[in-house]
C-alpha cells in the first residue's frame, strides 16, 4: 500500500451501502438550490418585466393608472415580506438555564430560534428553526451567562447577513474576480461619490461598538446593487448611522492578496482606492460580537451533547 | 472517463441534483478533516457545509488535470476551517495549508487493499473497536453519539478509537 495514513485507509475502505447523514446532504443540497432560484427570480423581475409593463400603461386612463399603482404597491410589498421572511428572519435566543455539576463547571442550556436559516425551494421560509444548544462551562470562567448569551446571539446574527450577502452575490455575473464582503460597518458619510464607513468591533464582553477610524471608498460601481435587508432600494436611502455589509471588488479584478495560510483574503479595509463598491446591503445593527465564544473554545467550555452515560445526562463532543 | 469525472461535467453543465452524489462520497471524511482542525464537531459540520457550497460555487474552475476532486475539495475546507481559528484568535497547528489538505485529502485503494483493510476492521478485538472505528468512519457519528449508543464516555470512546487504530496499523503494516 501507498504511504496513506491509517484514517485515509479506513475511509477509502468505507462500503458504498455505509449509512449517510441525509440531513446533512439534503442541507447542501438546499441552500444550493435556493440560491440559484432566488438568483433566477431577481433576475427575471428586474429584467424581463420591465419593458411590456411600461408598453401597456401608455394606453391606459388615469383611473385604471391608480389602480394599477395599488396593486403593483400591494404585490410588492408582499414579495418584500415573503423575501424577508426568507432572508432575515429575526434570531432569537433565550435566557440561559444552568446545571452545576460535582466538579464545579456548570452545564449550560441555550434556546435559539431561526439561527439557521432555512427556506423552501420556492423562497419561502420553513417552520421556524428552533433549536438547544448545550454547553460545559468550566468552574472559574470568565465567560458569564449573559457574555454566552450574546456570543450564540452574535453567531446568530452573523449568520444572517453572510447569508443575505451571499444571495447578493448570486447576482453578480458568474466568475466576476476578485470580489469581497465586508463585515458589518455604520455609515459616517453619503455622497453621490463615495460612502465613508467605521467598522464594527467585538468588545470583552460581547457587546459591539464602531471603531473612531473612517474609511472612505471613493469609487462606486455604475451598476451598483442596493439593498434593505432583502428589498431594493435607491442608493438614496442610505444615511448616516445605518448598519450595512458591502460586496466589493479590487478594481484590477485581480485577487492579489492572501492571508498567512495561503487562503486567498483580500484586505477590505486597507487601499480603499483599488476596491470598487459593487453592492451595499443595510442589516440590521448587530447587537453582539460573533467571535466571543469561539476565542474560548475549549479553554473555558465545550459543546456537550445529551447521553445516557455521561453526568448529569451529558456527554463532551470533545474535551478542554 | 470515471463516474465522478462524469458527475462533475453534468453537474458543471446544470445537472445539479448529481452534485448530490459528490456530496454524500465526502462529507464523512470531510467533517473528520474539518474537526481534526477545529476541534469542534458542530463547527466542523458548518464549515464541511461551506465548503461543499463553495466547491459547488466554483465547480467550474475545478481542473481535473492537477487535483483530485478531492484533493481540491479539502484545501478549500482547509482553507475555510483555518480562517476560523484566525478569527477567532485560536492557536494554529498547520503550516501549509495545501500540503495538510493534500496529505489527509481522500484516496482510492485498489480493491485488495479495501478487501485487506474491511478484513482487518472486522477481525478488530475486542468487537467493539471494530464498532466504534466503523460508527466514525463509515458512518460519520460523533465520539458523543457513539458513547450514547454503547452508553459509556466520549473519553473510552476516544481510547477504543487509539488502541484500534493502533491495532489496525500493525496488523496492515
Amino acid at each position: 500500500m501507498k504511504n496513506f495514513s491509517i484514517e485515509q485507509r479506513i475511509l477509502a475502505a468505507r462500503p458504498n451501502l455505509s449509512k449517510q447523514n441525509v440531513q446533512f446532504t439534503d442541507g447542501v443540497m438546499d441552500k444550493i438550490k435556493n440560491h440559484e432560484i432566488i438568483s433566477s427570480q431577481l433576475r427575471t423581475a428586474n429584467v424581463k418585466h420591465k419593458e411590456t409593463f411600461i408598453m401597456k400603461l401608455r394606453n391606459l386612463h388615469t383611473p385604471a393608472l391608480i389602480a394599477i399603482a395599488c396593486l403593483i404597491a400591494l404585490a410588492t410589498s408582499g414579495t418584500a415580506y415573503a423575501i424577508y421572511a426568507t432572508f432575515f428572519l429575526k434570531p432569537e435566543v433565550g435566557e440561559i438555564q444552568s446545571t452545576p455539576l460535582k466538579s464545579g463547571n456548570k452545564i449550560i442550556s441555550i434556546e435559539t430560534s431561526n439561527c439557521q436559516l432555512t427556506s423552501g425551494l420556492d423562497g419561502t421560509p420553513k417552520a421556524t428553526t428552533n433549536t438547544t444548544q448545550y454547553y460545559e462551562l468550566r468552574d472559574g470562567s470568565s465567560l458569564t451567562d449573559e457574555m454566552f448569551r450574546r456570543g450564540v446571539l452574535g453567531q446568530c446574527e452573523e449568520n444572517i447577513s453572510n447569508n443575505a450577502i451571499s444571495m447578493i452575490m448570486k447576482q453578480l455575473p458568474k466568475d466576476t474576480p476578485g470580489v469581497y464582503s465586508t463585515g458589518p460597518m455604520e455609515i459616517k458619510a453619503v455622497s453621490d461619490a463615495a460612502i465613508t464607513v467605521s467598522e464594527f468591533l467585538g468588545s470583552s464582553d460581547g457587546s459591539v461598538t464602531v471603531s473612531d477610524g473612517a474609511l472612505k471608498y471613493p469609487h462606486l460601481s455604475d451598476q451598483l446593487i442596493t439593498y434593505d435587508q432583502d428589498t431594493k432600494v435607491v442608493y438614496e436611502t442610505y444615511k448616516p448611522g445605518d448598519s450595512i455589509k458591502m460586496i466589493l471588488k479590487t478594481k484590477d479584478g485581480k485577487s492579489t492578496e492572501f492571508n498567512d495560510y495561503g487562503d486567498e483574503q483580500y484586505d477590505v479595509t486597507r487601499d480603499v482606492d483599488n476596491l470598487e463598491v459593487l453592492a451595499i446591503i443595510k442589516i440590521p445593527r448587530p447587537t453582539s460580537d460573533p467571535y466571543l465564544l469561539s476565542k474560548h473554545t475549549a479553554r473555558d467550555y465545550v459543546r456537550v451533547e445529551p447521553c445516557s452515560g455521561g453526568e448529569a445526562g451529558f456527554c463532551r463532543a470533545y474535551e478542554f | 472517463m470515471n463516474k465522478e469525472t462524469a458527475i462533475i461535467q453534468d453537474v458543471v453543465q446544470g445537472q445539479t441534483e448529481k452534485y448530490r452524489f459528490l456530496v454524500e462520497r465526502y462529507q464523512i471524511g470531510l467533517i473528520i478533516h474539518c474537526e481534526n482542525i477545529v476541534k469542534d464537531r458542530q463547527e466542523a459540520e458548518d464549515i464541511a457545509q461551506e465548503s461543499f457550497i463553495k466547491a459547488y460555487d466554483t465547480l467550474n474552475t475545478y481542473d481535473q488535470s492537477k487535483a483530485r476532486f478531492s484533493t481540491w475539495l479539502y484545501r478549500i475546507a482547509t482553507n475555510k476551517a483555518i480562517d476560523s481559528l484566525r478569527k477567532s484568535k485560536r492557536s494554529m497547528p498547520i503550516e501549509d495549508p495545501d500540503d495538510y489538505a493534500d496529505q489527509h485529502a481522500e484516496v482510492e485503494l485498489f480493491d485488495d487493499e479495501v478487501a485487506a483493510l474491511r478484513g482487518a476492521v472486522d477481525a478488530l478485538e475486542p468487537p467493539v473497536y471494530a464498532e466504534v472505528i466503523k460508527a466514525y468512519f463509515w458512518e460519520g457519528k460523533s465520539y458523543s453519539a457513539i458513547a450514547d449508543e454503547l452508553n459509556v464516555s466520549t473519553n473510552t470512546v476516544g481510547t477504543w478509537m487509539r488502541r484500534a487504530k493502533a491495532n489496525l496499523k500493525e496488523v496492515l503494516a
